[in-house]
């Protein structure tokens, strides 16, 4: 087994009971709430997409440095015959993976049990699909900003902070309001992941959040890669 | 001092400080609405003990478990402990003993309070009563999981949130397993088995309709209703149990033998230093399953279950609003009123009459009858009322109609219009035959009014603020005042009224008056719904089933068949009834969240079953009609709903 391959591994190994929890929390709730009726479908989609969109990308980013700083583990990466940044890179496309799977997995479970009943299939995709991008996104904040971390539950604390402060800016919505000829742009909302729910509305501003978000995102994995083989050096 | 004695010392402790809160918590709500009332009415009364024993207590006796058992456990100090001269079985017996004094000293005593405060108010305390006597096995059982988790796993937070886990579960999950039903708390104050309770509903001229159940003994009564649960009596102060119905002592077993295998589990624990370490992993699956358990109980229990067959949307095609009011016609059709939109209309209210009737293979036919009222007002509210309909004048609606309410210098006036509408079926148009202007109120007075209309042809009840006129409309034209008179639990008492008709009993050897006078005993008239000599009786939270046993010109003997206390999920998800019909062995509710619950009757076991719901995600349903199909219709402003009931199952 290649090393590429034993850290793939290790990595699915280690975030194997955090994926499966998230997927079955999810799947269920979609199920048995879309099954009973017990709530108007939407708000069954939406309670999942809220799981899947905030909680799981928390639970996934705990585990992915935090878990291994509080278990003192990282010390032990050095005597693998792989590089900091492979590690970092193959942490973070697991923990993409399972941040993105719930998301898919309950959205075609929508799909077949409630697809164009009472919210139309296209409204269920465009909301998992929004799911997806702003989990990850979070997800990476969150990694990177409790890198220095020590234990989960600080890991988990930076990643409500950052939620806190992106729902912060979406309510000051009127300060970050541009004009630009007859355009307005609410620059909120693509500073923020949230701009990726503009989906289908409002082409302009999920373009713009797509772009910006893409570029915040490169940034913020190219710097949370070099704390990484920072943290890595040091064995801390 | 002996070493017991230090123990138990110790322990007190450990304990005093828990003792100290759970007596401010437990004990200050119920003396600060003792002293209210007593203020207020003069008599020291409380009924808090029992809600916040049942809400709170569990969670009272993990906080005392957890306290004792994990305050001794750090490391070095559980090494010291061990190494004084004590043998386990004390140190553990001692411990257990105190925190189970202190749990069930701070939660029974304002319970025993509020038993002896209530003891001479006819079955009022009987909830209390209740949770005295079963919710204590509970609190014993959770105080049993909370001391055997402590010895397990060592470690204050994950006993705490292993036992509130474990404390949902014994709640709730009996509730969701059929097999498990005679361990649930709740089921056991909610569904009664064999009747013992009789209404006697007195008819004679001078009698003054009060609430009259009494039951069949007089040397006790039941307990919560209908349980086989009695006390001995003395003047009607009573307080000791006497005898218990076989149920309790299953439940009551039962719970007490878990308890009892959990202590000896502690025991083991302690005895050969067995631990488990949690991590976050069996946390969250430990609490995501029973996340997930409860989600999927509360799923089952209360969600949509059957089906509809077909739906109409409303407003019709071509109409912009959507219709207020409602009433069935006897094709199962149903008419609907309509009005303008404020912004359209602000000087008067437009009333259009639409009927829906329906073709074969549910396919629909919308007439409409297109008609304006005006209303000599400018109202801040516009409003047309209801409507209703009956088979003995098939071309004729009535109408309710409303100026809303306009303010007059400082009073807020409103003013009721009564129509009488002729729909000519030849050309589609309606018109107004008569009218009468059936007064003027001033909404500040009557806060809380609702109006209603109702027809016992030719008479026409009218419930307005404040009181209600009976109209006679057996000529169309001139329709005429015949009385007003106050309901009779007062003059505000929307919720109490029983002046509806049309709930009596069809027994045709009794008059008008005395079939009114059986309705009037039940006190709340409009939840009760006959079916030949069976009556259903429904409020915010139960549901009776009573057959008539014995009429006599004096009076008439009900005997309590069947009764459903509800569950707390329920109350939570349905609210008051607003519409209830008995046929045969099923009880049809419609509920002011416009949520329909079927209830099937098990006689032999003097329960009613939860056997159907429905709801629907467009809105809510405001008036149901039992087809003589078997089918339900279901009304809303924004749906119509053709439900198929449930299978009706051997019993």
């Amino acid at each position: 087994m290649s090393p590429t391959k034993a850290l793939f591994w290790k990595e699915w190994r280690q975030m194997q009971w955090r994926w499966i929890f998230s997927l079955a929390m999810c799947c269920t709730i979609v199920f048995v709430g879309l099954k009973t009726r017990v709530l108007p479908d939407q708000m069954i989609i939406l309670f999942s997409f809220g799981i899947s969109a905030f909680l799981i990308p928390l639970f996934i980013a705990m585990g992915l440095v935090a878990e291994e700083r509080e278990q003192d583990s990282l010390r032990m990466q050095l005597g693998l015959p792989v590089t900091a940044r492979q590690i970092y890179v193959v942490k973070m496309a697991i923990g993409t993976l399972a941040v993105a799977i719930p998301a898919v997995v309950c959205s075609i479970i929508a799909l077949l049990m409630a697809g164009n009943r009472e919210k139309t299939s296209v409204d269920i995709i465009r909301i998992y699909g929004f799911a997806v991008p702003f989990g990850i996104v979070f997800m990476l904040w969150t990694v990177v900003f409790s890198m220095k971390r020590k234990t989960q539950w600080a890991a988990a604390l930076t990643g409500m902070v950052i939620l806190a402060v992106w729902v912060f800016l979406i309510i000051c919505e009127d300060v970050f309001l541009l004009e630009v000829g007859e355009v307005h742009w609410d620059l909120s909302l693509i500073i923020t992941p949230f701009g990726f729910l503009e989906a289908g509305l409002d082409k302009g501003h999920w373009l713009a959040t797509s772009i910006v978000q893409s570029i915040l995102a490169m940034i913020l994995f190219w710097w949370g890669m070099r704390r990484f083989s920072m943290l890595t050096r040091s064995g801390r | 001092m002996n070493t017991t004695t230090a123990l138990f010392k110790k322990e007190f402790h450990t304990a005093k400080w828990v003792l100290l809160g759970g007596i401010l918590f437990f004990w200050s709500f119920p003396l600060l609405e003792g002293t209210g009332t007593y203020f207020r009415s003069g008599t020291f009364r409380t009924d808090i003990p029992s809600e916040i024993s049942w809400m709170f207590g569990g969670l009272f006796a993990i906080i005392t478990a957890c306290g004792l058992v994990c305050m001794d456990m750090p490391k070095g100090l559980y090494e010291f402990w061990r190494s004084r001269p004590v043998r386990l079985l004390p140190y553990m017996t001692v411990k257990y003993i105190v925190g189970l004094a202190v749990t069930l000293f701070v939660i029974t005593v304002p319970l025993l309070l509020e038993i002896y405060l209530f003891r001479n108010a006819d079955h009022s305390n009987s909830f209390g009563r209740s949770i005295l006597c079963c919710h204590t096995f509970v609190i014993l059982l959770i105080y049993s999981i909370a001391f055997c988790a402590g010895h397990l796993f060592r470690n204050m937070t994950e006993t705490v949130i292993i036992s509130c886990a474990a404390m949902l579960l014994i709640y709730f999950v009996p509730v969701l397993v059929p097999a498990m039903e005679p361990l649930s708390f709740f089921n056991l104050v909610t569904d009664g088995p064999a009747p013992n309770m009789e209404i006697v509903a007195k008819l004679g001229p001078n009698e003054t309709p009060k609430s009259s159940i009494y039951p069949r003994t007089n040397w006790g009564y039941s307990f919560w209703g209908n349980r086989h649960m009695y006390w001995m009596s003395i003047s009607s102060k009573s307080l000791l149990i006497v005898y218990v119905f076989k149920g309790f002592w299953l439940f009551t077993g039962t719970l007490s033998a878990l308890s009892a295998v959990l202590i000896a589990g502690a025991w083991v624990c302690l005895k050969y230093h067995l631990q488990i370490r949690l991590g976050l992993k069996s946390l969250c699956w430990s609490l995501g399953l029973v996340g997930l358990i409860l989600f999927s109980a509360a799923a089952f229990s209360v969600a949509s279950n059957l089906t509809c067959l077909a739906k109409i949307s409303l407003p019709a095609e071509g109409e912009k609003v959507s219709p207020i009011t409602f009433c069935f016609d006897d094709k199962g059709g149903v008419m609907l009123g309509g009005r303008y939109n404020k912004s359209e209309s602000p000087r008067y209210s437009k009333l259009q009459i639409d009927r829906i009737t329906e073709e074969p293979s549910y396919a629909y036919r919308h007439e409409s009858y297109p008609l304006e009222i005006l209303l000599p007002s400018h109202g801040l509210f516009y409003g047309s009322r209801r409507i209703v309909w009956s088979e003995q004048a098939p071309d004729i609606v009535y109408f309710l109609g409303s100026t809303g309410e306009s303010e007059q210098g400082k009073e807020v006036l409103c003013r009721y219009r009564l129509y009488v509408i002729k729909l000519d079926d030849g050309t589609h148009t309606a018109r107004v035959l008569g009218e009468l202007p059936t007064g003027e109120y001033d909404a500040e007075k009557w806060k809380y009014y609702s109006e209603d209309i109702a027809l016992d042809y030719p008479k026409l009840y009218l419930r307005l603020p404040g009181e209600v006129a009976v109209v006679d409309v057996s000529d169309d034209k001139q329709p005429r005042l015949l009385t007003k008179f106050m309901p009779q639990n007062g003059p505000r008492g929307g919720q109490k009224e029983n002046w509806k008709v049309f709930n009596l009993p069809s027994d045709k050897t009794l008059s008008e008056e005395q079939r009114r006078r059986i309705v009037r005993y039940f006190g709340r008239g409009w939840r009760i719904a006959w079916d030949g000599n069976r009556c259903t009786e429904a409020s915010y939270d139960f549901v009776c089933v009573y057959e008539t046993r014995e009429i006599s010109p004096t009076e008439v003997r009900l005997e309590k068949i069947a009764r459903r206390n509800l569950l707390p999920l329920e109350k939570l998800m349905r609210y008051d009834p607003s519409k209830t019909i008995l046929r045969g062995d099923m009880v049809y509710q419609l509920c002011n969240n416009g949520r329909l619950t079927v209830y099937g009757l098990n006689k032999s076991l003097g329960t009613l079953k939860n056997i159907g719901h429905y709801t629907a995600p467009e809105g809510r349903f405001y008036d149901m009609l039992l087809r003589e199909d078997g089918l339900i219709t279901l009304v809303g402003n924004k749906q119509i709903h053709i439900v198929q009931p449930p299978a009706i199952k051997s019993r």
